[in-house]
């Protein structure tokens, strides 16, 4: 039996296939200006990396941002709900998830079965958002990975007040050219991204253990500065970003089961 | 360029109060055009040629028009036989007819702080901007917001029409009545010095019998959309406000509330079944007024249905014509968004408890801090009865900042959540 999740989110696009219930393949691309291609290019890239065709697939549901707009899929379900049950899959303890995505970033309150109770989503604006690091490693001229190590050897930070991206881009701009080291100017910008994302986690009331998901918790430097915002530790998977096609993946396989 | 582009170059180029009567009438008909429109009540249509009759009045007859706030007492006005139309509502129509963009980009020239609210931005834009007739005067009172004597002073200023303004005080305790209604009894007065003529006690018997009637209408109204089986969209409910915030008091607008109670009822006895949303939902505060199909689809397409909409919860006691004054304080007083947020976490518990909710959302419009201030509150009162609670932070008017897709995504996670 074959199962796949496909999660079209605006920066990237992750497809997850299960095989008789295990993780079989993860594959991830950019998705570039089309969802709808997106879609069809990884699901062109699996069949062929694993010689299958789309009709090998038992059930498939597409999520992220792109979910309607992909051609493929018997269903669409929010990346909320296939988060939560992507990061309950690999942990039945957790009650809270953090998915800093592209474009924008969620918390979600996971039940005890794995499905989402509560969440809190940003509002119309990139801060504490993988775009806001794209856009700062680009005025410090540096890649986003280098930051999360830069940001872990700082001794201190310098503060970014600024939380939207366009102003907070300017003022590292003069950060810089004041001559404050670049290593503190990262700091403080993990620690910007770290309060805004922590004002949504009390929001929705943190409950232990939570997980940390989506590309941006591969920067090191942003869960470090997390986790002390939080005052708690943070689990992070292996590959962060593909919890929500993974969550996906699994939905396909529940839908499947309960059509029986 | 579309009918509606037309329209709406027609009236912002051309500022001509008579050709907004006109773009009513366009408002009219796409309401009554759309394919939907064959799944919505009797009542509905009929609601529009009210509004549309009333408006229309407004327009030909200036010298009886009043520019009134959303929650003054407009029975004093019709006890004097004159015609009040809330600003806010003028503000909702032009969402509705697309000039808001327009009309808040020529308020950001005129120097009003983005941060203002838009209902305010855009109905000054209209009132200064030559778009509405020069009234008769303009009544507003302090509440639910401090914004609107601000607004109001400076279309009044700018009109140099006078401006009657009640002080709303924040507690609903003896002091608080008193204190209102010795100020409603003033204002009288002073409508009578603008006007030139008496208020007479029959007149305001008579508003007070209307205003009465269609309260009672109105509940039974909540009661048969509220209890059982949906018996109509919650979209098609969020409009009553419009009838509510010009017409109370009137003949009209208990004869429109008659019959939407009686299409209600007939509903009910036919056994009707064609609204297929099982998720009962409690709205809160306000909705997007701009074109959008947010509401439709998540009662069309996600199976769910507004059964209870706070703006439309009966909050007040009848009017007694023996102390109008303090019956009319006590009216204003009790609204739900003065003072602190035990009445409105009151009212929350009573629905969600009579009309068996499922989920509450809530409606954050970016102007309203009298709302969107107790949001926290009101969402652990929501899960204390183990049901899930959304807030949707967003504008009424301004379309600008408006992502379908984001709330779509909000909406779904909610009603995955409801299961």
């Amino acid at each position: 039996m074959l199962f796949a999740g496909i999660d079209i989110g605006s920066v990237s696009t992750e497809m997850v296939v299960l095989k008789d219930g295990l993780l079989y393949t993860s594959v991830m691309q950019q998705t570039g200006s089309s969802s709808k291609t997106a879609a069809e290019r990884i699901v062109e890239t699996v069949c062929v990396q694993m010689g299958l065709t789309y009709g090998d697939f038992n059930f498939v549901v597409t999520t992220g941002y792109g979910r309607k707009a992909a051609c493929y899929g018997q269903k669409n379900v929010t990346e909320l709900s296939c988060h939560a049950r992507g990061a309950w899959y690999l942990n039945n303890g957790v009650r809270t998830v953090i998915d800093i995505g592209g474009q924008d970033s969620k918390v979600i309150r996971v039940g005890k079965d794995g499905k989402s109770l509560d969440f809190l989503m940003n509002d119309k604006c990139a801060a504490g958002t993988g775009r806001f690091l794209e856009v700062m490693a680009r005025a410090l001229e540096m890649g986003i990975e280098e930051m999360g190590d830069i940001a872990l050897a700082a001794r201190g930070s310098v503060e970014i007040s600024s939380m939207c991206t366009v102003f907070a881009e300017s003022e590292v701009v003069s950060l810089i050219a004041e001559g404050h080291p670049r290593e503190l100017i990262v700091s403080g910008l993990m620690n910007s991204i770290a309060s805004r994302v922590s004002g949504m986690v009390h929001r929705v009331g943190l409950e232990n253990p939570a997980m940390l998901t989506g590309g941006v918790a591969k920067n090191r430097g942003v869960v470090k500065a997390l986790e002390e915002k939080l005052g708690t530790e943070l689990l992070v998977p292996e590959d962060p970003q593909i919890i929500g096609a993974l969550g996906a993946a699994l939905i396909a396989m529940d839908e499947y089961s309960r059509a029986g | 360029m579309s009918l509606e582009k037309n329209v709406q170059k027609m009236l912002l180029e051309n500022p001509d109060p008579a050709k907004i009567g006109r773009g009513l009438i366009f408002v009219l008909l796409k309401t009554l055009l759309t394919p939907a429109s064959f799944f919505r009540t009797k009542s509905e249509k009929r609601l529009n040629l009210v509004l549309y009759d009333y408006a229309r009045k407004f327009f030909r007859n200036p010298e009886r028009a009043v520019f009134t706030s959303l929650f003054a007492p407009i029975e004093l006005v019709h006890a004097f036989n004159l015609l009040p139309f809330s600003l806010e509502i003028f503000a909702a129509v032009a969402a509705i007819m697309n000039l808001a963009p327009e009309l808040l980009a020529r308020a950001e020239k005129q120097w009003l702080s983005t941060d203002f609210c838009s209902f305010h931005r855009v109905y000054m834009q209209l009132a200064t901007g030559g778009l509405l007739p020069k009234p008769a005067f303009l009544l507003a009172t302090s509440h639910t917001c401090d914004g609107t004597f601000k607004s109001f002073f400076q279309v009044s200023d700018h009109l140099s029409s006078p401006f009657v303004f009640l002080n709303t005080p924040y507690h609903r305790d003896r002091e608080g009545v008193r204190y209102l209604a010795r100020q409603i009894k003033e204002a009288v007065k002073r409508i009578e010095d603008i006007t030139g003529s008496a208020l007479k006690s029959e007149d305001l018997e008579k508003v007070f019998h209307f205003s009465n009637e269609a309260r009672l209408v109105f509940q039974d109204i909540n009661d048969l959309k509220g209890s059982g089986s949906p018996l109509m969209y919650g979209e098609e409910a969020l409009v009553f406000i419009l009838v509510f915030g010009n017409l109370v008091g009137t003949r009209a607008g208990l004869s429109l509330f008659e019959a939407y109670r009686k299409e209600l009822l007939s509903r009910q006895e036919r056994g009707f079944d064609r609204i297929k949303g099982k998720k009962r939902i409690l709205w809160l505060h306000l909705k997007p007024f701009f074109p959008s199909a947010l509401m439709t689809y998540l009662e069309r397409e996600l199976g769910a249905v507004v059964v209870a909409e706070e703006i439309n919860s009966v909050y007040w006691d009848n009017l007694n014509i023996r102390d109008p004054w303090v019956s009319l304080a006590e009216k204003l007083l009790s609204n739900y968004w003065v003072g602190g947020i035990e009445k409105r976490l009151g009212y929350i518990r009573r629905t969600i408890e009579e009309y068996h909710i499922d989920g509450v959302i809530h409606f954050s419009h970016w102007g309203c801090r009298q709302s969107n201030g107790g949001v926290r509150l009101i969402k652990d009162t929501v899960q204390e009865y183990g049901i899930p609670f959304l807030n949707l932070d967003g504008d009424c008017i301004d379309a600008r900042n408006f992502s379908e897709a984001q709330y779509i995504t909000r909406l779904e996670g909610f009603m995955e959540i409801l299961g």
